[in-house]
């Protein structure tokens, strides 16, 4: 294959390389996108929108959320361990960016919250006239469709192998592998990397995070997130910050279970840990970071939730107590033969039993201590929760058999963070210096979340995604020109 | 290439099995119209009837199947079932089926009766309760003068292809005029439509071939939509729903059963809005067929004494209560089995569609 | 066939009749979505996606049912035919998962790559999800239907392309899936060819982990074709095959020659690492590649020399140093090229390890002679005895460029105490003194040290000098050892016994004349950076009777520094395109890379011989087509036997009459059983036939994107 040659390459076409891509085509650059799948779009594909604050939206529903208000709260949350420049520039253009969206045919169907907890920073795709997962794909079709048409030159199937530098140290050239395993060279004046971390990568999760994939984590990992952009950035002098996993909590440990059965076990009833213990307000557990979080900090990473057939029978006759927008359908009917299903197979994460004692047997938790805990809940359902106190409303007592229970782990949807960047998305490298002409941004250089994914301003992932691939476009645009 | 001619014995519509009626009773028509098709480009011919069916005296090769469905005029679907597939139509410009090398092209009775004695006779299969009659009509005659429609709750003019129409509507309607149709269907005032839909619903789904998926999912959704709206599961929003969605099956689905078999639920949907109305609003059918009205059982705070009977009788032990106190029964887990009505020897167990005003925490009898 | 004009979103599109709309329209690059089309089967029309508005036809009309005709005029972003296709769409979605993250077709999926294309719209439609069974019982695929979208892809592709109807559709209790024809998969004739797999838009059927390489470096081609690719030099394995299938023995031969000048050498004595990648390994057993190989190879006639290309002299002249594979192989492709070449070899004879390392019984002398014949036959000049003392130095007497082939002809002597004793002899010099008609004398008690094949050639022919214990000891276990599964079966089958796991501990020996091996046991045993790392089984220390022992762990070029060339640990240093530190000087084979065998050193010396074309101001290019054009045909039909046939092993002689002479004990194939372990082939070629699937970003790139 012969090589080519272009101003700006762009390693990976998910939604923050597809938003450099064409942030610098409309800022005037020659771009090539090369893309190891054979659709654009990453993980993005899969999500539902992207954050925005101070949007038309958020007026037309009243919502109070200002760009100091966010700021603020977000530097809370990571107790200011983070780059808080990035986040004042990725906030204040996130407003705009939603309009710069709409104006390539995106249309949104509002601003939500995620949980109740959380502010509505969440700008859903508009489907079609309802709520459905998948939403962000129109984004990324309309992305792909704006870059090409200003010209930029999509490479499908091409993998990134090697950032090129000249003598100077400055960016001249990336090497690619096309889909006949043939190498070939993309010269170029400046590269932006935005493979998405490294979610599918076991090795690399294990040796940057020190996590056994199916064993402490189970990711629900979006195949292709190899992790090649960060080994490129790494080799081509690129800071070496650590790596984190994006925590989202998991249901099942990695076994295929029905929409029903998990969605039942995800309601705020009864979370133990392996001594049978309780170990949170389960309200909070909508929110899957700090589920996540909990079940880092027990006994082999593993917290079981527990109903009875009472709770079972009344969410099958009138639904969940909680839904969400990403499991928006409260009918949970085929709830027994999911689990009937996942029994026959000889499930290690899913239990069934009449009473609590051989329940407990089953999970290898002491079954005093679990037939106690359940005792004391009973009671604190008649009345108020005084360990951890819960909302009554969720106060469901386990009183008749049958008894299931749902084990769950840590887990997420990828890898976050890795290389370091400056507020203009430079990579720099272990002095602060930026690198001439390397860029990186979306999950790759996103160190923004320090130890937790703040799930409080939910769209944060592909907001950042998306702002931070804008702004890396703009100044690879900037950069080429002098 | 040679020629294959079959006769199509397997009616394609549920409503009107006239394929058989009219092979058995005017067999003598049928075959010589068979054999002038046939002459005309020189084909063999092969009969095809349904499993258990028995005919004599036929100029052909006969064959069996027990597959039924409307896609049996269609000469690939046919070649399909005789390779021992399903049926599977192709409609596709030149497109030639094969069957053991000779290209097949597709008559039914219905057709090759018209051959011999000319297509102004008709016949029409009408439907009332459970009985069917087959009746021979001559085109442009009215439904009125062939059924007694005029009193009908609704009439279904054709099959799952065909539309609801009200009684005296109907039986202006002339045989064939404005549109063709092989069934009458009459239901009368203690017929539920809402569940006629149910059961019509039910029947175009298993005929359907499966091969498009605007027919195979949309008859599965469908069903489970309408079936639905008897149980109390379905919203208003439904109605919308499958009116959009029939409008976009119709334009594209792939071959005609696909594209009018939404018609019998959204033109009963339009003439009797008011009870699918009832039925998912009201959550109840006046013709009794729907929502079998569920007992609900209760303990009247009033009566009960706490002695504790009823909470030993319960299989589901779905009743709470200590003595002295109100007893209360969890609906949730309650399956109306009715045992502890039997139970309890005051007689302060009852039953309502409604339930009353109950206690929610544990009081004391007679404090309510 | 008639032209037919007509107009497609306003471009005016000039198509043949036979053509449909749908087809028109992709071969103008015009993107009409469709799923249930493939290229390579008859249209279907069931997924609803490639529904066209006609102008004057009212509705919308199936672009892939429909043929062109004149004066059309289509619109296919027609506002009702988008809303039925996302009507389709949202109906496939509601039976198909709706989760796509953990899909292991992510990335190459139809399903996902068209709803982003079209949009599904999230109606409030029921969720119809099937249960998440998986079905393993295809050794080769895995079934999980509860993803298929019933396209009918895979069923049309196994009755039509194949022939074989392995899978039909069935409505399992009222609700439509695909199933296997029949009870159970023998029943069924599945004939494991993978063009479901091929066909499969939405990894319903997808090829079970292991079953072919996961390397993006590696082309759809080579990946499908697993022999091919396990081959160094990369045979056309599966062609090669049908030709010896069809009776067609040359042209089989002539294949092999396309990529090697040593057919039948090969077929006796190849490591045939093809065969440990083919796919029927997950079945019965793997096609004896070599022994077919060797069969069509005695049944050469020659024919392929008339196709065999031959450019005019170049006026360059190129030396090479080491007539063994790799420098036969360089000097006779460098002559084709054009290039005037003379061999220089060591030894009495042409040949290498070919002749001074395998011994006769293995490869017979004179299938090698005449193969060699062959070589200098076009010209090319060996000059034997001929001991060159430093490339460097040839290079300069006049010759354009020089190239290194010398093998590794010095053996490894392990730093043993007594390891220079008489009775102590190295593998390279024990077996070359043989092949030379001076073999050394052997004790009663041989004991051979090393696991190879070398190891067990020094072990036979020590058998057949006389020996009457012969006992192999090596580091590794069992199924580590680096020998070829038959020979080590043929060496216990002739009474020498191996002893595993064991390191060495000393020679004994008495005033002068070995008597023993004293090893110890080992356990764990791995091979890191600075060499193998093991721990030693407490008091299993045991000595082994020897009068003779032999070295046989391995070997080294027999060239020093003043050869001129840069060594690296004894082997000469080459970088990218096999160049050497001299510029002008080429190196390839084991003095590269160390033993390892005789289809990597020709597979080595092509690439080397390319780069010193272009050096030489040539395009590089030595690739031929010797063979005829082979029609594959696609259609294999029902074959009961495939399954039924199990590996045919050769006729060889029985292990007393073979182990007291030096005479060939492989016999190898007759035509009746080559025949029939042919038929044995699964064809995974027929796969790469099926046209690649393609996604809507392939063909707007090729409208706006990717020139």
């Amino acid at each position: 294959m012969e090589n080519l040659k272009t101003q700006i390459v762009v390693i990976a076409g998910g939604p923050a390389g597809m938003s450099a891509a064409v942030q610098a085509a409309e800022d005037g650059a020659d771009v090539i996108v090369i893309e190891k799948a054979n659709i654009t779009g990453g993980a993005a594909n899969m999500g539902m929108g992207p954050l925005g604050i101070g949007t038309k939206y958020q007026q037309e529903q009243m919502i109070d959320i200002t760009v100091e208000k966010a700021f603020n709260m977000f530097m809370d949350y990571t107790h200011y361990n983070v780059d808080a420049r990035l986040i004042k520039r990725y906030f204040e253009q996130s407003g705009e960016t939603i309009e710069w969206l709409e104006d390539m045919g995106v249309e949104f169907e509002g601003a939500f919250k995620y949980f109740p907890q959380s502010e509505a920073t969440w700008h859903i795709v508009k489907t079609g006239n309802k709520i459905g997962p998948r939403a962000a794909g129109h984004m990324n079709k309309a992305l792909l469709n704006k870059a090409q048409e200003l010209g930029v030159k999509v490479l499908l199937e091409t993998a990134g192998k090697k950032i090129l530098k000249d003598d100077e140290g400055k960016v001249c050239g990336v090497v690619a592998v096309n889909k006949d395993g043939e190498e070939f060279t993309i010269e170029c004046k400046a590269a932006i990397i935005a493979t998405g971390g490294a979610g599918n990568n076991p090795e690399l999760i294990k040796e940057e995070i020190g996590l056994e994939f199916g064993k402490d984590v189970f990711n629900f990992a979006i195949p292709g997130l190899m992790g090649d952009g960060l080994k490129m950035a790494w080799e081509a002098g690129a800071d070496h910050l650590p790596v984190r996993i994006e925590q989202a909590c998991d249901v099942g440990g990695g076994e295929e279970a029905s929409a029903s059965v998990k969605n039942v076990l995800r309601q705020p009833n009864l979370l133990v840990n392996k001594f049978g213990k309780r170990i949170m307000n389960e309200e909070f557990m909508q929110n899957t970071t700090y589920l996540s979080n909990v079940a880092m900090h027990q006994k082999d990473k593993t917290i079981y939730s527990i109903v009875d057939s009472s709770i079972v029978k009344s969410y099958i006759k009138n639904g969940v107590d909680v839904t969400s927008l990403v499991t928006p359908d409260p009918d949970v009917s085929d709830f027994n033969e999911g689990m009937e299903e996942l029994l026959s197979k000889g499930s290690k994460n899913f239990f069934k039993a009449d009473t609590i004692e051989e329940l407990a047997e089953q999970i290898g938790i002491d079954p005093e201590v679990l037939a106690e805990t359940v005792d004391d809940y009973n009671d604190y359902c008649e009345g108020r929760d005084e360990e951890f106190f819960k909302n009554y409303r969720f106060l469901r007592k386990l009183k008749k058999g049958p008894f299931y229970a749902g084990a769950f782990h840590p887990g997420g949807y990828g890898t976050v963070g890795g290389i370091r960047i400056n507020e203009n998305c430079e990579c720099c490298d272990k002095d602060f210096m930026p690198i001439p002409g390397l860029y990186a941004c979306g999950a790759d250089s996103c160190n923004i979340y320090d130890d937790s994914y703040m799930f409080l301003l939910p769209g944060n992932s592909m907001g950042y995604a998306v702002n931070t691939g804008r702004i890396a476009g703009m100044e690879a645009a900037e950069y080429i020109e002098d | 290439m040679e020629n294959l001619l079959v006769v199509s014995c397997v009616s394609d519509d549920v409503k009107a099995p006239l394929s058989m009626y009219i092979l058995r009773n005017y067999k003598a028509d049928v075959i010589a119209g068979v054999e002038k098709y046939a002459k005309e480009f020189g084909a063999e011919i092969l009969y095809l009837l349904p499993e258990q069916e028995e005919v004599d005296g036929l100029n052909g090769e006969i064959r069996y199947t027990k597959m039924s469905s409307p896609t049996l005029n269609n000469p690939y679907a046919v070649a399909q079932v005789l390779s021992g597939n399903l049926p599977r139509p192709m409609i596709q410009d030149d497109y030639v089926a094969i069957y053991d090398e000779k290209a097949v092209s597709v008559i039914t009775p219905e057709a090759a009766y018209g051959m011999t004695k000319g297509f102004d006779e008709k016949f029409v299969a009408i439907n009332s309760g459970e009985k069917t009659e087959i009746k021979k009509t001559t085109v442009g005659q009215s439904v009125g003068e062939i059924a007694s429609v005029d009193s009908a709750k609704a009439v279904l003019l054709g099959g799952l292809k065909g539309r609801f129409v009200t009684g005296p509507e109907a039986s202006k309607i002339k045989i064939d005029e404005t549109e063709n149709f092989s069934s009458i269907t009459i239901y009368n005032e203690e017929d539920c439509i809402v569940d006629a839909c149910v059961q019509l619903m039910n029947a175009a789904y298993e005929n359907s071939c499966g091969k498009c998926v605007l027919c195979r999912e949309g008859t599965s959704q469908f069903k489970q939509i309408v079936t639905e709206m008897t149980t109390g599961k379905a919203k208003m929003s439904d109605v919308d729903l499958i009116k959009e969605v029939s409008e976009l099956i119709t334009i594209g689905a792939y071959c005609p059963f696909g594209q009018h078999m939404t018609r019998p639920l959204t033109t009963a949907m339009e003439l009797f809005a008011e009870e699918f109305e009832e039925h998912i609003k009201k959550k109840s059918c006046k013709c009794g067929k729907c929502y079998k009205q569920a007992e609900l059982y209760y303990i009247d705070p009033d009566e009960c004494i706490g002695c504790g009977e009823c909470i030993d009788a319960c299989p589901e032990d779905a009743i709470e209560g200590k003595d002295g106190f109100i007893h209360i029964i969890d609906q949730d887990l309650c399956e109306q089995c009715g045992k502890c009505l039997a139970a309890c020897e005051e007689g302060c167990i009852k039953t309502a569609t409604k339930l009353p005003k109950l206690p929610k925490k544990k009081t004391k009898c007679g404090k309510w | 066939m008639g032209k037919v004009n007509l107009i497609i979103d306003g471009k005016a599109i000039l198509a043949d009749e036979s053509k449909t709309v749908l087809e028109a329209a992709l071969d103008n690059g015009i993107y009409i979505p469709h799923l249930c089309h493939h290229d390579d089967l008859h249209p279907n029309g069931g997924c609803r996606l490639c529904v066209v508005k006609q102008d004057g036809v009212d509705g919308v009309i199936t672009s892939c049912s429909t043929k062109v005709k004149e004066g059309m005029v289509i619109t296919t972003k027609d506002e009702t035919a988008e809303k039925v296709r996302k009507l389709s769409v949202d109906l496939m979605f509601k039976t198909h998962p709706s989760e796509c993250v953990g899909c292991p077709k992510y990335g190459k999926c139809q399903l996902a790559s068209i709803s982003q294309y079209v949009g599904d719209s999230g109606r409030d439609l029921r969720q119809q999800k099937l249960p998440l069974i998986e079905n393993e019982e295809n050794p080769l695929m895995l079934h999980e239907m509860y993803r298929c979208i019933l396209c009918g892809r895979c069923v049309r592709a196994c009755s039509e392309l194949r022939g074989v109807g392995a899978l039909k559709f069935e409505k399992v209790d009222g609700r439509m899936k695909v199933v296997i024809n029949g009870k159970s998969l023998e029943e069924a004739g599945c004939q494991f060819c993978g063009a479901c797999v091929e066909v499969c838009p939405t990894g319903s059927i997808r090829d079970k982990v292991g079953v072919f390489k996961d390397d993006p470096g590696l082309s759809r081609e080579m990946t499908l074709v697993p022999c091919s690719e396990g081959c160094p030099a990369h045979i056309n394995v599966p062609k090669y095959i049908r030709f010896i299938k069809e009776g067609n023995y040359p042209a089989a031969a002539a294949t092999v020659r396309e990529k090697a000048p040593f057919p039948e050498s090969l077929g006796y004595i190849c490591v045939h690492s093809c065969e440990l990648q083919c796919k029927r390994n997950h079945l019965d057993g793997p096609l004896s590649i070599r022994n077919l190989k060797r069969f069509a190879a005695s049944q050469d006639d020659g024919s392929w020399k008339s196709k065999a290309f031959m450019k005019e002299a170049t006026g360059k002249k190129v030396a090479v140093i080491g007539a063994g594979p790799a420098g036969l192989t360089a000097g006779y492709y460098l002559k084709k090229l054009g290039h005037e070449v003379t061999i220089f070899e060591k030894l009495p004879q042409a040949g290498g390890q070919m002749r001074y390392g395998i011994p006769s019984y293995r490869l017979p002398r004179e299938v090698l002679d005449r193969e060699i014949a062959e070589i200098e036959s076009i010209g090319v000049e060996i000059k034997c005895n001929q001991d060159v003392k430093s490339a460097a130095e040839l290079k300069s007497q006049g010759y354009d460029a020089v190239f290194v082939s010398v093998g590794t002809h010095a053996g490894n002597r392990l730093p043993l105490e007594g390891n220079d004793l008489p009775g102590v002899y190295l593998n390279a010099d024990f077996l070359r003194a043989i092949n030379l008609g001076q073999p050394r004398e052997v004790g009663e008690n041989v004991v051979v040290l090393g696991g190879g094949n070398v190891a067990i050639d020094c072990a036979e022919s020590a058998l057949r000098l006389g020996a009457k214990h012969v006992t192999m000891t090596c580091l590794e276990a069992p199924d580590k050892m680096t020998a070829s599964e038959e020979e080590v079966t043929w060496a216990k089958e002739d009474g020498i016994v191996v002893e595993n796991s064991r390191t060495f501990d000393a020679i004994e020996s008495e005033n002068g004349k070995v008597t023993g091996l004293t090893v110890t046991g080992i356990e764990g045993l791995k091979f890191g950076p600075k060499g193998p790392e093991f721990t030693r089984i407490p008091d299993s220390t045991v000595t082994f009777k020897a009068d003779t022992i032999i070295f046989a762990v391995g070997q080294h070029p027999d060239i020093t520094e003043e050869f001129g060339l840069e060594l690296n640990r004894g082997r000469i240093l080459t970088n990218d395109g096999h160049k050497t530190s001299v510029e002008g000087i080429y190196a390839a084979g084991d003095a590269v890379t160390g033993t390892r065998s005789v289809i990597a050193a020709i597979a080595e010396a092509r690439e080397a011989v390319s780069e010193i074309d272009k050096f030489l101001g040539g395009d590089g290019n030595i690739e031929e087509n010797l063979a005829p054009e082979q029609f594959a045909n696609p259609c294999i039909g029902k074959n009961e036997e495939l399954t039924k046939l199990h590996r045919n092993e050769p006729a060889v002689t029985e292990a007393d009459s073979r182990k007291c002479n030096f005479e060939p004990m492989d016999l190898g194939f007759d035509c009746s059983k080559a025949g029939c372990e042919a038929s044995r082939c699964l064809q995974c070629d027929l796969r790469v036939q099926i046209s690649p699937q393609k996604f809507w970003s392939d063909f707007l790139a090729e409208e706006g994107g990717q020139q």
